[in-house]
């Protein structure tokens, strides 16, 4: 196709736009695929461990980032990329004839899509140059880094336009899931504001970046169209689309048929005892995580945890989340040979069980004795381990607005609002955990308000981010990567915790990830601090 | 007697219908002026079965006119410039004695219508078809014969009363002048040649066992870089580079010379039968300027046989060949693979994944469950067959001559679990008709029919499986189950058969070409006008079938097996059909004519080439069952059709004048207005000229006293403006693509509706435009010692500019453009050449050439886009321009203090690579990564083509070289899992004590960021001198046997190719010519042969 036909057409103007969604993060697992980051970020953070170091994690959890090897976690000319494409298309979106209100809806989608480029740069680069024009080759190619906040005004004023052109819902079910909405680009705002308002970017404590978060989260409450998932199992959630999401991406199970293409997640999620690659697994620190049943954190004296039997009693979205040693798991007919040899449903990560270094196709057991049991499909058939289910990525969902509003509202000091909004998450149907001390404040508060996170949230992307935006990441990264031994003797499982992988974190530096040496050698751009 | 006897009974016939019924009868070509002949008065002749000699004296008795017969070919000349008495007296003295004799060339071959006459009388002879001749003389003491023929030196000998003489004698330098050489949409005299021409003879093509002729030119001619890079079947052409680098434009495509195979551009070399190649001549110079917009590589012209006339002669060759891989890099056993990856894990300070204990069972090697698997050795197997079998008939009248060949070639893989196959049926009908006095058709037919059969799974994943796979997993298990490799039925073996289906292809190929040729002289003498059409065409169907396999995985603990059959693949079939026609329409007028001292040979011409490709490509999945190969079989759901369309053009006014003034003082000119396609409207057209002179010094009357010495000798020099369109189409247009990368679909709504997609290609480039070759020559040739020795020395200066480039280097990221190919490169390529030929042939039994020629090369990159603030010891200005760009290291650090004195990475420790600090900033960075001016295309190549003849007996080799090259062997970076080679595990670091003289890194694998790193420990040199083909045969020649079973010469032979190489490569397990980092590509082979030959 030519220029002339894509931006006369308005068919071919929306093919175009459809492209751009490429910008999202993906549930694909596809070695090469940067833009895919969600299951690598995980892996190179407290939150898990990915086994085969599919995207370079290592150099990150070993803190030998450099501006000449970033593992696979350089987005910075594919971003760039990406927001010249959406620039070309809001340079002649104007122009294409045909029905004013597509055009204005497809309009609506690129502003999001490229603000959600912009947020996806700024969060690891800090302040980028700001593009809103497409170049050509005669364009001026000269340019500096906007500073954070006007990156971050200039993200907000993408949200706002495309808020304003967007539709709530789209009225044709075939576009309800994937596609732009109004409330999308006013979470995209919420997430933004809330990073930006965090010490790591708000030196001076300014209270107005709180408001302003605050603010944009209420918003999205507010708009009224989405409601927390109410199913049970919680597991659901992240399986069947459901009006706590608010923004995902798709990826059908359409196009997977060998072992060299995407094999659905549940290949590489799963134990090896299951056929399964045990790619990404939880840490033990996610592990810990999770409340006991009666809401309390383990290292609550009072909860009543005990580490040599540590899966008993504890937050029910433990078991919805992870597989841990004893938990079963799966369809007893879509893993037939497991059965044959003599297993059952039931996970055996303990030394000698079938998900132990002695189980089927030994090298993918898992090195945490964990694996995750979030975004898996029990309909998947782990006789043929091909990919027969679809999936979805979640961009934003509404416990994630309601964590953003709760955090907010704590650091403007609204303490109760921000329990009231905590326990709205913690006790919704499916979850049930008992409400928190209203008397809760302070440091023990916001202890709550973290740990919430890294339990709703594992492994949605956030985990990462959070503990850079809350200045913590040297801590937890250099506490390594933790899991557990489980020893068989006779009856009695005797577990010891140790850590699997050591991690290192060069503060202040690896906050931020350096800017490309091939981009530092073409233009005059600001390094980050730390990296040369 | 195999030539016709003669009977003419006429009375009072011009001279010139005698001659046509002599030639109808003989089936001898004539040569003549048909100005002199029509001169003539009539004669009468009453002749009954004699021969062509007798039949010839009679006619020219009473005439001023002589003959003489060269090969089958009669030349009758004007009495008066031949040395020679015709129409011999013999019966005018007494006799006194009878000498028999013989004549022949140096090579041995008898010459017919030698003259014989005895100096100082009128008494004289000519030698019959056999080259026999009987002489009565009268002082047999005293006589001194005088022998003679044309193009041969003169000779004079004295009898001494021998009454049986045998006569060797030698090419007179004007007959090499004479050869006729081709060249761009013309031929020449190799005496009148102004340009860098070499000719490669038949010979050598028949020597090279492989079914790609290309690989025959290796070593063979100066000027030319040959490197294979793979054997297998029916994918192992040769890598060509005229003259070296010239460009760095567009990798791999638009570096290599542009191939016409009998004057049609693009038509496949490497299918053309060995046995059919008549020529082949590179064009390296300025000459190629002919070819326009593509000449910029050089040019590489083949030339089919075509028919003599007279009776068929039938030939048949057939061998029978053994392949063999080179090398091939032996890797770890199974104990050695679990220590080296438990140093790894306790490097990364993971868990060990390998129980001590079990390592002990490996190497107690006693337990059946605890054994080890080569699998290289698995994979591959020691020997595949390769059959040939040609037949050819040529032959013909005056009227219609024909050359007649077919080829069957059946090559096998060397995989040892598969059917891969290479087939090769070949056709070609090559056919001249003389409608009149001016009228010539040709009428040249080739087809082929290749099958190529592959394994579904590509080589380069069989081979990333082969050295990835675990040493302890076997190919079967201990019940004779097959093992399922690392999940998924991914077991080498199994991946190289059948069992997963297959990837065949077909490619019909038809090569026709219509030709004409019309003398023009009742216009004006010397006109001449001709042209041709050809219809090329290939038809390329694919069909791939992938299918479950049967795979078995085994647990140890439980002691049971598990099919891993579901989850193989999903059986699918993808057929392709794909239609590519190229069509040549060629006009040319001629004129040639010789003004007295002044020889001009001029040309205007036309050409057009228009090609287009249509394919269609249909695939269905999840069959029904696995039997059934068929689409219909699949299901209906994410069936496919799809197809895609290419098409380009070029067209061209061009010409060409050549001048000669007394042969001695050569001129040309070219000049080729060219258009094509790949450029917008108005860039489409341009000029290309070209001048080329030449002075046959050794012409001139001053150097008649160095004559006796040197025997030849002519200065050359040419200067021409070439060009090189290699590019993609419509560049210079904005394209949007819709995605067919499933990464890349994005899918819409509850029920993950897919969306059609479109993504835009690079931003366009209107002004785009052909890459400039100013290309500069200037030789000598030189013959010395009478004739044997041929000297040629060249040096070439090629600057090209407007290299077409991406300037991916200096332009942000950030403004997110990929920007387009843009004519924005120089480079520079200079070098010379030269071949040295010692020819010892005289009339002893042993005859012997020697050769040496050699090529040199050096390219240097004048502008590249570059990123502006890249360190000056990086850039690539001012170096070769395949240079590779590495750290420095000082090998590896051996203790924890080297680590802590010296600058280094982060993390490293003892064992990793000791990279030099070259900016010297106190951090190790990609900016201390340098420049080696070396590459992995030689700068230095040589061939030495060495022939010994004795009697019927004969050794031919080609030796063929090259150094100043440097390649990087990384196996480490295959995968995380590699198995490493043992030269890697032998010497890797394993502590400071134990391993105090390690070389190479500790246990490392692809995701080793301190190792994995392009270094200066990994490049090695890539000189190598190898036995790149040879052979040793016997011929039968008048065999008493062979003759009375119709046999008139047979040939046997045994030979072979790649035979063996010294290079420092072997401890690598690395072929010389291999470049893949790691080794995953389809190795080189070694071919030994037999065959024989046939004639009829």
């Amino acid at each position: 196709y030519t220029d002339a036909s894509v931006w006369t057409d308005l068919s071919l103007t929306e093919a175009y736009a459809n492209n751009l969604y490429n910008i999202l993060p993906n549930v694909q697992h596809n070695w090469d695929n940067k833009s895919s980051r969600s299951w690598a970020l995980s892996a190179a953070c407290d939150e898990g461990y990915n086994k085969f170091n599919d995207y370079n994690e290592s150099v990150l959890n070993k803190g030998t980032l450099t501006p000449d090897n970033l593992g696979n976690f350089d987005i910075w000319s594919l971003e760039f990329y990406n927001i010249q494409n959406c620039n070309t298309f809001l340079s002649k979106i104007d122009a294409v004839p045909g029905d004013s209100s597509v055009r204005n809806r497809l309009k609506g989608e690129v502003l999001y899509l490229r603000a959600f480029a912009y947020y996806m740069l700024v969060r690891d680069y800090g302040g980028v140059p700001l593009f809103s024009k497409p170049f050509d080759l005669n364009s001026n190619f000269k340019a500096t880094r906007a500073s954070f906040d006007e990156c971050v005004s200039f993200i907000v004023a993408d949200c706002d336009a495309a808020a304003n052109l967007l539709p709530v819902n789209y009225a044709s079910s075939d576009a309800k899931y994937g596609k732009a909405t109004k409330g999308a680009s006013m979470a995209l705002k919420s997430t933004i504001l809330l990073y930006a308002a965090s010490p790591f970017w708000n030196d001076n404590k300014d209270a107005t970046k709180w408001q302003k978060a605050a603010d944009a989260a209420k918003a999205v409450i507010d708009l009224g169209v989405y409601q927390l998932y109410s199913g049970t199992p919680y597991c659901q959630l992240f399986v069947k689309p459901n009006p706590e999401l608010i923004m995902v991406t798709l990826k059908s199970a359409k196009y997977s048929n060998s072992y060299s293409d995407f094999t659905g997640i549940e290949t590489f999620l799963a134990p090896n005892g299951f056929h399964g690659w045990s790619s990404f697994a939880p840490s033990q620190q996610l592990v810990d995580a999770f409340n006991t049943a009666d809401g309390k954190l383990i290292t609550d004296p009072t909860s009543g945890y005990n580490d040599q039997n540590p899966y008993a009693n504890r937050d029910p979205r433990f078991y919805n989340d992870i597989l841990f040693d004893g938990r079963p798991f799966g369809n007893t007919a879509y893993c037939q040979d497991r059965y044959s040899a003599g297993g059952t449903s039931a996970c055996q990560f303990y030394e000698g069980g079938l998900d132990s270094k002695t189980g089927f196709d030994n090298w993918n057991y898992s090195l945490t004795r964990y694996s995750f049991r979030k975004y898996q499909d029990t309909t998947f058939n782990f006789n043929t381990g091909l990919g027969a289910t679809n999936h979805f990525w979640v961009i934003s969902r509404l416990s994630e607005i309601y964590l953003n509003y709760a955090e907010a509202q704590y650091n403007l000091g609204n303490y109760a609002e921000a329990i009231k909004y905590l326990n709205l998450v913690r006790q919704r149907p499916g979850v049930n955990l008992p409400a928190l001390d209203g008397s809760l404040s302070g440091a023990e508060l916001f202890a709550r308000i973290q740990n919430e996170r890294q339990v709703e949230l594992c492994l949605e992307g956030h985990r990462y981010y959070d503990v850079r935006r809350w200045k913590i990441a040297e801590g937890t990264q250099n506490a390594g990567c933790r899991g557990v031994t489980i020893t068989l003797n006779g009856n009695v499982k005797s577990y010891s915790y140790g850590v699997i992988q050591t991690r290192a974190f060069n503060s202040p530096a690896n906050y931020l990830l350096p800017i490309p040496r091939a981009e530092i050698q073409r233009t005059s751009l600001q390094q980050n601090p730390g990296y040369q | 007697k195999t030539f016709s006897q003669i009977t003419i009974k006429e009375k009072n016939i011009p001279l010139l219908k005698a001659i046509g019924l002599i030639q109808k009868q003989s089936g001898f070509d004539f040569l003549y002026n048909s100005e002199m002949i029509q001169r003539q008065s009539n004669i009468s002749l009453s002749l009954q079965n004699v021969s062509i000699q007798e039949a010839l004296n009679a006619c020219f008795k009473n005439l001023p006119l002589s003959y003489a017969i060269v090969d089958r070919t009669v030349i009758i000349k004007s009495a008066s410039t031949l040395v020679t008495l015709p129409g011999a007296i013999t019966e005018s003295s007494a006799p006194v004695g009878i000498i028999k004799g013989h004549v022949t060339d140096e090579t041995g071959k008898s010459l017919a219508g030698a003259t014989i006459a005895i100096k100082g009388t009128t008494i004289g002879t000519s030698t019959d078809a056999d080259g026999n001749f009987n002489l009565t003389i009268k002082d047999p003491q005293n006589a001194i014969l005088v022998i003679s023929f044309i193009g041969y030196k003169t000779q004079e000998i004295s009898l001494l009363n021998r009454t049986t003489i045998t006569i060797v004698l030698q090419v007179s330098p004007d007959l090499q002048q004479q050869e006729v050489v081709v060249v761009g949409y013309s031929t020449q005299k190799k005496g009148s040649l102004t340009a860098a021409v070499t000719t490669i003879k038949p010979e050598d093509v028949r020597m090279n066992s492989s079914p790609s002729i290309s690989n025959a030119l290796a070593g063979v001619s100066p000027g030319l870089v040959i490197n294979n890079r793979s054997g297998k079947p029916g994918y192992d052409d040769a890598l060509m580079l005229v003259r070296g680098y010239n460009t760095f434009a567009n990798g791999s495509t638009g570096v290599g010379p542009l191939i016409v195979v009998d004057g049609i551009p693009d038509r496949n070399m490497n299918r053309v039968n060995p046995a059919d190649v008549e020529s082949i001549t590179l064009l390296k110079d300025a000459s190629a300027a002919i070819y326009g917009v593509r000449a910029a590589n050089g040019v590489v012209l083949v030339t089919t046989k075509r028919g003599k006339s007279g009776k068929p002669v039938i030939q048949y060759d057939g061998n029978m060949a053994f392949q063999h891989l080179t090398r091939i890099a032996p890797r770890v056993n199974a104990w050695q693979y679990m220590t080296y990856y438990n140093e790894l894990a306790v490097i990364n300070g993971t868990q060990t994944p390998y129980d001590p204990e079990e390592i002990e069972k490996y190497k107690a090697g006693n337990d059946p469950d605890y054994t080890s698997t080569d699998w290289t050795d698995q994979v591959y197997k020691a020997w595949a067959p390769q059959t040939s079998h040609a037949l050819s008939v040529s032959g013909g009248s005056d009227n219609v001559r024909y050359n007649v060949s077919g080829q069957y070639i059946n090559q096998k893989s060397n995989y040892s679990n598969s059917d891969l196959s290479y087939q090769n049926f070949n056709l070609r009908s090559n056919i001249d008709i003389r409608a009149n006095k001016y009228i010539k058709f040709n009428v040249d037919l080739a087809a082929w029919k290749e099958t190529s059969k592959n394994p579904a799974i590509d080589d380069g994943s069989i081979m990333h499986e082969m050295i990835s796979i675990y040493p302890f997993i076997p190919v079967y298990w201990k019940n004779g189950l097959p093992s399922g490799g690392l999940g998924y039925g991914r077991n080498p073996v199994l991946m190289s058969s059948t069992e997963p289906g297959y990837n065949n292809i077909t490619y019909l190929t038809f090569n026709p070409k219509l030709g004409i040729d019309i003398q023009l002289p009742f216009i004006t003498k010397g006109l001449s006008v001709s042209g041709y059409g050809a219809f090329d065409n290939i038809n390329t169907f694919n069909k791939f079938y992938k299918r479950p396999w049967h795979a078995y995985s085994y647990n140890k603990a439980t002691d049971t097996y598990t099919d891993q059959y579901s989850s193989t693949a999903l059986s699918q079939i993808t057929q392709t059909s794909s239609q590519s026609a190229e069509n040549t329409l060629f006009l040319k007028l001629g004129y040639d004519r010789q003004f007295g001292d002044h020889n001009v040979s001029a040309f205007a011409a036309y050409e057009q080439t228009t090609y287009n490709n249509t394919s269609t490509t249909a695939q269905r999945q999840d069959l029904l069952g696995s039997s059934l190969d068929q689409l219909f079989s699949g299901a209906d759901l994410n069936q496919m059709g799809t197809g895609s369309a290419s098409q380009w053009g070029r067209a061209s006014y061009f010409g060409k004048v050549d001048y000669a003034y007394k042969g001695k003082y050569l001129a040309n000119l070219i000049l080729r207005y060219n258009g094509s396609f790949n450029f917008a409207p108005d860039k489409q057209w341009g000029l290309f000229p070209a001048v080329a002179l030449g002075w046959r010094i050794s012409d001139e009357n001053f150097f008649k006293p160095l004559l006796p010495v040197i025997n030849n000798l002519k200065l050359r020099a040419s200067w021409g403006i070439m060009g090189s369109d290699a590019v993609a189409q419509y560049y210079y247009m904005t394209k949007y693509g819709i995605v067919t990368n499933p990464a890349y679909y994005t899918y819409f709504s509850d029920s993950y509706t897919q969306s059609t997609n479109l993504s835009p290609s690079s931003v366009p480039n209107p002004n785009i435009t052909w890459e400039k070759q100013d290309t500069r020559n200037l030789g000598v040739d030189m013959t010395l010692l009478q004739n044997k020795l041929n000297i040629t020395f060249d040096v070439f200066r090629n600057y090209r500019s407007d290299i077409l480039a991406q300037p991916l280097s200096s332009v942000p990221q950030y403004t997110g453009l990929t920007l387009p190919y843009m004519n924005i490169g120089k480079s520079l390529n200079r070098g010379f050449e030269f071949a040295i030929n010692y020819r010892q042939a005289t009339n002893r039994a042993f005859q012997y050439s020697v050769g040496v020629n050699l090529t040199y090369a050096r390219s240097k990159v004048i502008y590249q886009d570059e990123s502006p603030n890249i360190p000056a010891w990086q850039q690539y200005t001012g170096h070769t321009v395949d240079s590779w760009l590495t750290y420095k290291t000082s090998g590896i650090y051996h203790t924890q203090d080297e680590v802590l004195k010296s600058p280094h990475l982060p993390g490293a420790g003892p064992g990793d690579l000791w990279i030099q600090d070259i900016d010297h900033d106190g951090q190790i960075t990609s900016k201390d990564k340098v420049r080696i001016d070396y590459g992995v295309k030689p700068r230095l190549s040589f061939g030495l083509p060495l022939s010994f003849t004795y009697k019927g007996w004969s050794l031919n080799m080609i030796f063929a070289g090259q150094t100043i090259a440097k390649v990087q062997i990384r196996p480490q970076a295959q995968s995380a899992v590699v198995v490493p080679p043992t030269w890697v595990y032998d010497d890797r670091f394993v502590s400071t004590e134990a391993t105090p003289d390690a070389k190479f890194p500790r246990a490392s694998n692809n995701g080793d960021s301190r190792n994995n790193v392009d270094a200066d420990l990994y490049v090695r040199d890539a000189s190598f001198l190898r036995l790149k083909n040879a052979e040793l045969s016997y011929i039968f020649t008048d065999n008493d046997f062979l003759r009375r079973i119709g046999i008139s010469q047979l040939r046997l032979f045994v030979g072979g190719s790649n035979i063996f190489s010294v290079d420092g490569l072997k401890r690598y397990g690395v072929d010389p010519e291999n470049t893949s980092l790691t080794g995953v590509s389809y190795p080189q082979t070694r071919t030994v042969r037999f065959g024989l030959n046939v004639n009829l």
